[in-house]
C-alpha cells in the first residue's frame, strides 16, 4: 500500500519505466505517461500509449504481471511497485487532465536540470490513441534511491516520506 | 519497431539520459530499474556497470537475459535492446575506463560517495529497435575530422625529431578542435609520466609529472586503455595539492616545484594512451571546461592519431640510434668575466639543477643539462650531438632514444620558459646549442634543497 502523502511522488515530475514478461520470460519495456495512485493506496494506475509498446501490453493482457519504477531525475529519488493488472481500459477525461498535468510537471522538472520544454515533452511517449488505462494491485513496494538501502521492500504498511 | 545497428546508437549509451533495464525472475515476476552507465563495446557488445548486488543483478545471472531502453540525448529517440549476460569483469582496461566514467557521472549528479564501480558486466546484443515516437533535430557539432587529421598526419610525417612532431602535434590538435592538449612522455623506470609539452592551459607545466595509476593520464597508462569523462571528477584530476600529497607518501622523487597543467574548471577529459608492442611510450590527454565536450567519436579519432603517434615515435628513435657520428669542434668564448657569475648548484642525490638558487629541473633533464655545463665551463664547448649524449653512461639514460630527445624537449622549454641566462636551442638535427650569457659558477651539493 502507498500511504497518501506519496501520492503525489508517483504522479508528478518522476521518469515512469514500466515492465512486463511474456511466456518465454522474455521482458519489455516501455514508458508510462504519467500514473495515479487510487484512493487507498492498494492500486496504481499507468497510461499506457498502445503504439510505443504493443508487446508489453500484450504481456499485461495475457499474464498481468506488471513492474513500474519512478524515478525524480532532481533528485535520484526512486520507488518500484510491483503487482497484477486488475483492468485495462480506454482513457476516461480525468486520465486525459492527470496525464497533463503530469507532462506540465515532468517538463518543470527537466526544466531545473538545464533540459528545453522541447526535449523533455519528446523524451515522453506521445498520447496517441488507443492509450490504455492499466489499473494494477500493489503487491510490492522497493525504494531503490542508490545508496546502501537500494531495493530494499517497504513494509505494505506504509512508505517512509 | 525498426530494427536498428548498434553501432549508430553509440550517442545513447554515454550516460547523458539515465536508461532503463529490465529483468525477469525464476517465478516470472519482472523487474524494472534505472542503471547509471551503458558502455559501448563493439557493434555487438555492451557493458553496464555493476554497482550494488540488487534483485536486477540476481535476476542477470540466473537468466542471463535483460531489455535495456536507451534515449538519444539530443532528438529523443528510444531504443529498446534485448541483451544476454556474458561475463563481470572486475579489473584491467574495461573495468578502470568504466569505473573513471562513472565517478564523473557520481559527481555530476551528486553521488560521489555512492557509486562505486564493482564490476563491469558484459552483454551481447542480441537485437536493438526504434521505439514509435517523435524525433527532434540533430544538430551537428561541426568538426574538422577526418580531413584535417589526415593534414596533421602528413604534417607530422614529414618531421625528423621529436620537437618538431610535438609543435605540429599540439597545432594540429587546436585545429580539430582539441584547443587545450598535452603531451605527456612515460618514464618506465619510476613508472610515471612528465608533461612534455602542452597548448592552452593557463600554465604550459612542462615537466610536470604524475604518477602512473593516478589521474586521468596516468589511469590511461596503467590499464592502456582510452579513459574518458565527461563531467568533472575530483579524484582524477591531477591538482597542485594532489602532486604534493602523492610526493609527501609513496612517490618521494616526484617532480613538484613544476605545477600542472589545469584548466581552472576542467570538466571533460580524454586521455589516450600512445602504445607500442604492449608498451606505454606516452599519453595525448585533451581537456575541455563544458561537459560532454567528447564523444566515442573523439575516442576513435585521437585513438588512430594515438597509434600513428606511436609508430612515429618508434621511427624516430630507429632513425636516432643510427645516426652519423657527427665532429663537433664548434668551440666559444667564454662570457666576459666582468658579468656577475650564474651560480648553479646541483644537487647529485636527485639531479636537480639550481641557477641564482631558481629551480629548473631534475631528474635526467637535471643530470643532462649539469653535464653540458660542465662541458661548456671546462672546455669551452657549446655544441653537442644527441648521439654523444645518448652514448653517454654517466647520464643513466632509458632504453628507448626518444626519451632522450623528450629530455631535451622538455630542458629547453624549461630554460626557455622561466627566461633564464642560459638557453637551449637547436643546432641542426641531433645537435644542440648552449648560449650563456654570463660566466658560470659550478658548485656541486651533497643535499638537495628543500
Amino acid at each position: 500500500m502507498v500511504p497518501e502523502h506519496m501520492f503525489n511522488f508517483f504522479a508528478q515530475r518522476v521518469s515512469i519505466k514500466v515492465a512486463a514478461r511474456d511466456k518465454a520470460f522474455q521482458t519489455w519495456l516501455g514508458q508510462a505517461a504519467g500514473c495515479q495512485i487510487e484512493p487507498g493506496g492498494k492500486a496504481a494506475t499507468l497510461f499506457l500509449p498502445e503504439a510505443r509498446m504493443p508487446e508489453l501490453l500484450q504481456c499485461l493482457r495475457e499474464n498481468g504481471t506488471i513492474a513500474a519504477v519512478f524515478c525524480r531525475p532532481l533528485n535520484h529519488q526512486t520507488y518500484q511497485l510491483k503487482g497484477k493488472v486488475q483492468a485495462i481500459r480506454p482513457l476516461a477525461d480525468s486520465d486525459r487532465a492527470a496525464i497533463d498535468a503530469y507532462l506540465t510537471s515532468w517538463v518543470e522538472e527537466l526544466a531545473e536540470l538545464g533540459f528545453g520544454e522541447d526535449y523533455a515533452r519528446a523524451i515522453q511517449p506521445p498520447v496517441s490513441d488507443p492509450t490504455w488505462a492499466v489499473t494494477f494491485r500493489i503487491e510490492a513496494v522497493f525504494d531503490q534511491t542508490p545508496g546502501p538501502k537500494a531495493g530494499t521492500a517497504i513494509p505494505q504498511v506504509g512508505l517512509n516520506p | 519497431m525498426r530494427s536498428v545497428a548498434l553501432a549508430s546508437i553509440r550517442r545513447c549509451l554515454d550516460g547523458a539520459i539515465p536508461s532503463g533495464i529490465a529483468t525477469c525472475d525464476a517465478e516470472g515476476t519482472p523487474n524494472v530499474a534505472f542503471i547509471s552507465q551503458v558502455r559501448y563495446l563493439d557493434p555487438q557488445h555492451i557493458a553496464i556497470s555493476y554497482q550494488f548486488f540488487n534483485k536486477t543483478r540476481r535476476n542477470i545471472l540466473h537468466n542471463f537475459r535483460a531489455t535495456l531502453d536507451v534515449a538519444d540525448p539530443q532528438t529523443a529517440e528510444r531504443y529498446h535492446l534485448t541483451i544476454q549476460y556474458l561475463r563481470t569483469e572486475t579489473e584491467g582496461p574495461l573495468f578502470e575506463a568504466m569505473k573513471a566514467h562513472l565517478a564523473g557521472i557520481a559527481s555530476h549528479t551528486g553521488m560521489g560517495n555512492v557509486f562505486k564501480l564493482l564490476g563491469a558486466d558484459v552483454f551481447r546484443v542480441l537485437n536493438v529497435v526504434q521505439v514509435e515516437g517523435p524525433k527532434l533535430a540533430r544538430v551537428e557539432v561541426s568538426r574538422p575530422g577526418f580531413a584535417c587529421l589526415n593534414q596533421l598526419m602528413r604534417d607530422m610525417d614529414a618531421c625528423e625529431d621529436l620537437t618538431a612532431v610535438c609543435e605540429k602535434l599540439l597545432a594540429g590538435l587546436s585545429r580539430l578542435g582539441y584547443p587545450t592538449s598535452q603531451l605527456l612522455v612515460m618514464d618506465e623506470q619510476a613508472r610515471k609520466l612528465f608533461t612534455l609539452t602542452s597548448l592552452g592551459y593557463p600554465r604550459s607545466g612542462a615537466g610536470a609529472e604524475i604518477p602512473v595509476g593516478f589521474g586521468v593520464a596516468g589511469v590511461a597508462a596503467q590499464a592502456q586503455t582510452v579513459i574518458r569523462i565527461n563531467h568533472m571528477a575530483q579524484e582524477y584530476i591531477y591538482s597542485e595539492a594532489v602532486q604534493r600529497s602523492f610526493a609527501q607518501s609513496n612517490f618521494p622523487n616526484l617532480e613538484t616545484r613544476i605545477t600542472p597543467p589545469l584548466l581552472d574548471q576542467v570538466a571533460s577529459q580524454l586521455a589516450v594512451p600512445i602504445v607500442h608492442r604492449g608498451g606505454v611510450l606516452a599519453v595525448l590527454l585533451v581537456e575541455s571546461e563544458s561537459d560532454f565536450a567528447f564523444s566515442y567519436d573523439d575516442e576513435d579519432l585521437l585513438s588512430v592519431l594515438g597509434q600513428w603517434l606511436a609508430l612515429k615515435m618508434v621511427l624516430l628513435d630507429d632513425g636516432l640510434g643510427h645516426e652519423k657520428s657527427e665532429e663537433v669542434a664548434d668551440l666559444c668564448a667564454p662570457p666576459l668575466a666582468l658579468e656577475k657569475p650564474i651560480l648553479v648548484q646541483y644537487f647529485e642525490r636527485n639531479d636537480s639543477v639550481f641557477l641564482d638558487h631558481d629551480y629548473v629541473i631534475k631528474g635526467v633533464a637535471g643530470c643532462i643539462l649539469w653535464r653540458l655545463l660542465e662541458e661548456f665551463a671546462h672546455n669551452q664547448r657549446c655544441e653537442f650531438t644527441n648521439r654523444e649524449l645518448r652514448l653517454d653512461p654517466s647520464l643513466r639514460l632509458p632504453e628507448l632514444s626518444t626519451n632522450l630527445e623528450a629530455r631535451l624537449i622538455l630542458l629547453q622549454n624549461r630554460l626557455a620558459e622561466k627566461d633564464f641566462p642560459i638557453k637551449l636551442i637547436k643546432a641542426g638535427r641531433g645537435k644542440l646549442r648552449l648560449c650563456v650569457d654570463r660566466p658560470l659558477r659550478l658548485v656541486k651539493e651533497e643535499e638537495p634543497q628543500t
